[in-house]
């Protein structure tokens, strides 16, 4: 339900939830093709670097968020990036935060101005929007990382829900 | 250490995963129908207000649900999929003994100290399930599976309990049980409440207080074993889930390749260290080891490879007896005057080591294995990986990869990775 007085864009476009892979976990006798080219690097494959280790702190309440729009540019949050979202962290006044308010989700740096709480565009062209009771908003969760995409994503993405 | 059963169930598990990734859905009836039948799976508590009943066909309750605002979501799985497995992950922080009894219900042994109450922890697991996953859930405490539902029961709809309720040695039992209607008692029947209310039997606490001989003769021990849990005694015992890994394998392709039958030891005894160190991480034992050899199949000098599989019994985590079995199953398939270039060990049979049954005989010296790999590991911890090793195994040797004056591992380790300016 839309909190009147509140027009709200939402900036983000689909929400999405990390994939662990399992692959280590095959035994190699059972997962080897009989034709084919080996793999040098095979024998390797559990001492390989995990980006989802890198930058997940807790895997039950990460999940992954695209943005869309520009209101974030301030933050090095672009159009397109992808967002890690944590909602285990704890969210204190700064942090840059996934939000919903007034129905919508929309990523913001939170704000405590005189006892009053903000969710902050960091784009002048922006509006900032105050957590109030008509507002109906929910930290969702704390943005604790934003990938930025320095070529073109070719990626096929699940259709956004 | 007191201990209890506690039944975590979602509330309107479908509709909260929705409204977890859309606001909009929040305060508005939300209805999930099923896939081919159209008929409603899944309500919000605003829907179930309106009185429409789980089961109804969509298109009956479609002017309803319209005139309301209702959103009619169709089913999405794959979330709730997700969604469940997060939230049992979570319970899973609380104790081991778990049984995801189904997609948004489990049911889980917790173990107190005395300066806490079962309602805490109750309330701390529904706080940080709601925090992690955005999902609400009520958690009902008792001494038994089906009491701990009754639980469940009041901690869904009292508004007092607001979401919690330990009737574990609680004056109010009694109480509880009167407010429950037969046919709402988990494993009654339709046809056993029938019987039951044609009977004078209409709650939980009258069936409670029915006399053994009745409830055999008309319900079967199943009938007899359900009462006795309502009595407190418990008669269902948790269906702990296994461990999602079943297999467990280290192997290496060696530097450069051999013929020597020691270091193909010293390689098998190094692959069992490492997977029973993983095996201990996670508190399993194994039922089975598989140790396979083989030789370089891209070159072309005589090829042999073979596996054997040997059953672990009792199940153990111990490195020595797994190395002790591992190094007979290699003197089983080794053939000299081959080159081997790779070889590794598979641990099977997975299951939680406290679940192992106790051993009949040799237990003492188990123990004292146990202790001894508790202790190599936290030495290996403190000191770094094979500082302290169970025989048999050199730090060097072909079977090792060789490094020598190596070169920054660009792409396999975090601080070696490459600088720009």
């Amino acid at each position: 339900m839309k909190a009147p007085g509140i027009r709200v864009e939402s900036n983000v476009q689909a929400v999405f939830s990390p994939l662990y892979d399992e692959r280590y976990e095959l035994p190699l006798l059972l997962s080897r093709i009989p034709a084919g080219f080996p793999s040098p690097a095979e024998s390797y494959a559990e001492e390989s670097l995990d980006l989802n280790r890198y930058l997940i702190r807790h895997p039950v309440a990460t999940f992954f968020v695209r943005v869309q729009g520009d209101s974030m540019t301030g933050a090095h949050i672009f159009d397109g990036d992808l967002l890690v979202v944590d909602r285990a962290e704890e969210v204190r006044g700064n942090h840059i935060i996934l939000a919903q308010i007034g129905g919508e989700t929309v990523v913001k740096r939170l704000r405590r101005i005189d006892d009053q709480l903000w969710l902050c565009s960091e784009n002048p062209a922006f509006p900032n929007f105050p957590i109030t009771e008509e507002a109906e908003a929910v930290i969702w969760g704390r943005v604790m990382h934003s990938v930025t995409h320095h070529c073109v994503m070719n990626l096929r993405l699940p259709q956004s829900r | 250490m007191p201990s209890a059963i506690a039944l975590v169930d979602c509330n309107n598990f479908y509709a909260s995963c929705e409204r977890v990734f859309d606001a909009r859905l929040v305060d508005r009836p939300v209805v999930v129908p099923s896939n081919n039948d159209g008929n409603i799976v899944a309500r919000s508590n605003e829907v179930k207000a309106l009185g429409i009943e789980n089961g109804a066909p969509l298109f009956k309750v479609r002017p309803l649900l319209e005139a309301h605002d209702a959103a009619i979501l169709s089913s999405n799985y794959e979330l709730y999929g997700d969604m469940s497995n997060r939230v049992m992950t979570v319970l899973s922080d609380f104790t081991d003994e778990i049984e995801n009894y189904s997609i948004d219900e489990a049911f889980m042994r917790l173990h107190i100290n005395p300066r806490e109450s079962f309602a805490e922890i109750g309330r701390e697991i529904r706080r940080r399930v709601l925090k992690y996953t955005g999902i609400p859930v009520s958690v009902g405490i008792a001494e038994t599976k089906t009491l701990s539902k009754i639980a469940n029961h009041h901690a869904k709809r009292s508004l007092k309990a607001n979401g919690v309720l330990d009737l574990a040695r609680s004056p109010y039992q009694e109480l509880a049980l009167s407010r429950v209607p037969v046919a709402d008692v988990w494993g009654v029947g339709s046809r056993y409440a029938e019987m039951l209310e044609a009977r004078g039997i209409k709650t939980a606490l009258d069936l409670r207080n029915a006399p053994d001989e009745w409830v055999r003769d008309r319900m079967t021990v199943v009938g007899l074993r359900l009462v006795q849990e309502l009595r407190g005694v418990a008669c269902i015992p948790l269906e702990i889930t296994p461990p999602a890994k079943k297999l467990l394998t280290v192997s290496r392709s060696f530097g450069s390749a051999t013929e020597s039958y020691d270091e193909l030891r010293a390689a098998i005894v190094y692959y069992v260290s490492r997977a029973a160190e993983k095996l201990r991480r996670q508190k399993l034992a194994a039922g089975s080891i598989t140790v396979f050899i083989e030789t370089d199949r891209f070159k072309p000098e005589p090829q042999y490879a073979n596996a054997v599989t040997l059953t672990v019994a009792p199940k153990s985590d111990s490195t020595i007896e797994l190395r002790d079995l591992a190094l007979s199953g290699l003197a089983k398939i080794f053939r000299a005057g081959f080159g081997y270039r790779r070889a590794g060990v598979t641990l099977g049979g997975l299951e939680l080591a406290e679940r192992v049954s106790l051993r009949l005989w040799e237990n003492e010296r188990y123990e004292r294995h146990r202790r001894l790999m508790a202790a190599i590991d936290r030495l290996n911890a403190k000191y770094g990986r094979d500082a302290v090793r169970c025989g048999l195994f050199q730090s060097e040797g072909v079977w090792r990869t060789r490094f020598g004056q190596r070169s920054p591992r660009y792409t396999t380790c975090w601080n070696e990775i490459m600088w720009a300016e």
